[in-house]
């Protein structure tokens, strides 16, 4: 009902509008023939619309010389230097995330208390995982491993090469034929001998007899102080 | 301008060497930065960093 | 159209609503095909008018939204809006704007003031005391965007923590090694990582055997697991730290706060059971740890006075870098990741206007080929 009574007065109101005034007819008429000519525009111009318009107002001064060109070329040239220089460090990031984090770094040195090693003696330590040889050599052996030819070696390297300082010979107890662990102070050369197949390693830890291709590999060592020895 | 055509002959002229310089540049601002930031980092944090206390530590014990 | 100054009167059920030189362009007239168009009635002559049957079509919609009074004042404002997009805008226009401009802010308003009436204060289940107390807002040395931790407090607060907490608390995920550079020197820390026992590697009987501290490993746990640390506190669970500061609320705030917000007496009606402490902080008042801060508790190495306050405030910070040993480096970086980013954005929006100038410059002619 509601809406019927609200039709019925819009009804009432157009009834009233149609008897709107005259001067407002003219000005709808005068519109609509306005109209007609073109459609409304609020950007319509008297001006002649086939000349290109002055731009000057708007471009730079200078506008093509060296000076403005290298301007536009800094700025670019900062956008991709900036770029370049942010993406080389997210790359860098993400790569750094490869390497062996922090707790596994801590764990791949180890560090030998040199002071409790009589001379003369062995001492195996485990480092990642493998046996570590440590002797702390007589004098007398360091001449034996120093008088050696190594000429006649299968595989030549002088002792010198092979330690850091002569009366300490650390290198990885390791077999580099077939991977068995050398026994110590045994073997014809007087230094480690192989179980498994019969390798003889000299006091150097060089290969002098059986299969074994290689000398015992020595790994990277410090000496971290007078006493104590860091591996890895 | 002397100046600016001076730069744009030498570093704008090709575009192969205004890559190379962009990409060098990068390099030379990343490390002009770093320090920057942290000479400007370490004056902020003045006498709260490790590096501003551990002489205490080091020469007492050692 | 602009020059047009007829008057349009919408009038619904209760007489005149709205007013306006208009021109005759739109209206809040209901008729057919076009409830709320603008139709450019420039020749005067009324549309058509029918009238629709409830529930006949789209206008008929209307008709019925519009009984609603607020519709009805609405959906007017909508047509008028609509006719008098292409008129000048007069004096009146702007204020019948105004007007339902404010209607609308009121409507939106109250909706939203109804809402929050109905929905804004839920019931809770806990009182303010049961939730515990909010711990004040205080001034750590490393609150800033830009602050790092104050490392000498870290140093003291480490033996705060050795020398008081350790005896409950354990510290699971701090490694000795993280204390290098940190607080301690290497050597300080090969010291003190010594002074405690570890297992060894079975040696060559399968046996283990105790070996003495290193770098690598991690502070130890006072108990070997938490049934013996539970037996140990009458059923008491103390909590591992090294993460304590990011899992309370209020962080360094709140911890500062339970450490040193013991009274000597709990207030008058508070019940506790038996065997544990009033904290107005801790959530319930009573908390199965004790006061364990007491004035010249510790000795510090650098020679500050130990007090409640100060033992609380190094063991907190020392307890937050605990949770977040990256904080120094992640605002350095945050620095110059905003340095960067801020100024690669003034930058591209440079080389956009650059890019766009000669775009929104420039001007198409169409020339007429010559007949």
């Amino acid at each position: 009902m509601a809406s019927r009574s609200i039709i019925r007065t819009a009804q009432n109101v157009l009834a009233s509008r149609l008897g709107c005034s005259a001067v407002a007819r003219r000005a709808s008429r005068s519109v609509a023939s306005f109209d007609q000519k073109r459609f409304a525009s609020n950007f319509y111009t008297t001006d002649n619309t086939y000349k290109v318009p002055d731009f000057s107002h708007y471009t730079k001064d200078g506008k093509g010389d060296d000076n403005s060109r290298v301007y536009s070329y800094f700025m670019i040239g900062s956008l991709g230097l900036l770029s370049a220089a942010g993406a080389k460090a997210t790359v860098q990031d993400f790569l750094s995330n490869m390497a062996a984090s922090a707790d596994v770094l801590a764990l791949a040195k180890v560090e030998v208390d040199l002071a409790s090693i009589p001379e003369g003696k062995n001492v195996i330590i485990k480092w990642r995982g493998k046996p570590v040889f440590i002797r702390h050599r007589t004098p007398h052996e360091i001449d034996e491993a120093r008088a050696v030819d190594i000429k006649t070696l299968r595989d030549p390297q002088s002792d010198e090469d092979r330690v850091q300082k002569a009366e300490w010979l650390v290198m990885l107890g390791v077999c580099t034929h077939l991977g068995c662990v050398p026994i110590g102070e045994s073997g014809d050369f007087g230094g480690w001998f192989c179980p498994c197949h019969g390798s003889h390693y000299d006091i150097s830890g060089r290969i002098r007899k059986g299969p074994a291709p290689l000398n015992l590999e020595v790994p990277e060592y410090e000496f971290s102080s007078e006493e104590s020895l860091t591996i890895g | 301008m002397a100046v600016s055509s001076i730069i744009y002959n030498t570093f704008m002229r090709r575009n192969s060497v205004f890559v190379g310089t962009i990409l060098f540049g990068a390099f030379a601002f990343e490390m002009g930065f770093d320090s920057t930031i942290d000479k400007v980092w370490d004056r902020l944090n003045a006498g709260k960093q490790w590096k501003d206390i551990k002489h205490s530590y080091v020469t007492s014990e050692e | 159209m602009g020059k047009q100054t007829s008057t349009v009167s919408v009038y619904l059920e209760d007489g005149p609503l709205l007013e306006a030189p208009d021109g005759p362009a739109g209206t809040a007239i209901v008729h057919q095909n076009s409830s709320f168009s603008v139709e450019p009635s420039t020749h005067c002559i009324p549309p058509p008018i029918i009238p629709v049957p409830i529930g006949g079509s789209n206008s008929a919609m209307v008709n019925r939204l519009s009984s609603s009074p607020l519709l009805k004042r609405i959906s007017s404002t909508i047509s008028r809006s609509f006719s008098s997009s292409a008129a000048k805008e007069s004096g009146s226009e702007v204020s019948r704007n105004a007007r339902a401009a404010i209607v609308a802010t009121v409507a939106t308003g109250g909706l939203a003031a109804w809402y929050v009436h109905l929905y804004g204060n839920p019931i809770k289940a806990v009182t303010v005391a049961e939730h515990g107390l909010h711990p004040a807002s205080y001034p750590w040395p490393h609150n800033g965007w830009l602050d790092t931790f104050d490392h000498a407090s870290l140093r003291r607060g480490f033996t705060v923590y050795k020398e008081v907490c350790a005896a409950c608390h354990s510290l699971n995920l701090v490694a000795w090694r993280t204390l290098v550079g940190v607080t301690h020197t290497a050597d300080e820390v090969r010291a003190l990582a010594e002074e405690y026992e570890y297992d060894s590697e079975p040696n060559d009987e399968g046996e283990i055997e105790k070996r003495p501290g290193k770098l690598s490993d991690y502070i130890p746990s006072p108990y070997p697991n938490e049934q013996a640390a539970r037996a140990a506190n009458q059923g008491a669970l103390p909590p591992d730290l090294s993460l304590i500061i990011k899992a309370r609320h209020g962080g360094c705030d709140y911890v500062f706060s339970l450490l040193t917000g013991y009274p000597d007496d709990p207030p008058a009606g508070a019940s506790i059971a038996s065997g544990l402490n009033y904290n107005p902080y801790f959530p319930g008042g009573g908390i199965a740890m004790a006061r364990v801060l007491f004035d010249g508790l510790v000795e510090y190495d650098d020679g500050t006075p130990a007090t409640t306050s100060q033992m609380a405030k190094d063991v907190t910070s020392f307890l937050n870098w605990a949770a977040e040993p990256e904080h120094d480096e992640r605002k350095k970086t945050g620095l110059k990741v905003l340095i960067i980013t801020g100024s690669l954005w003034a930058i591209s929006l440079w080389v956009k206007r650059f890019k766009w100038a000669p775009i929104k410059t420039r001007k198409i002619l169409y020339k007429p080929p010559k007949v």
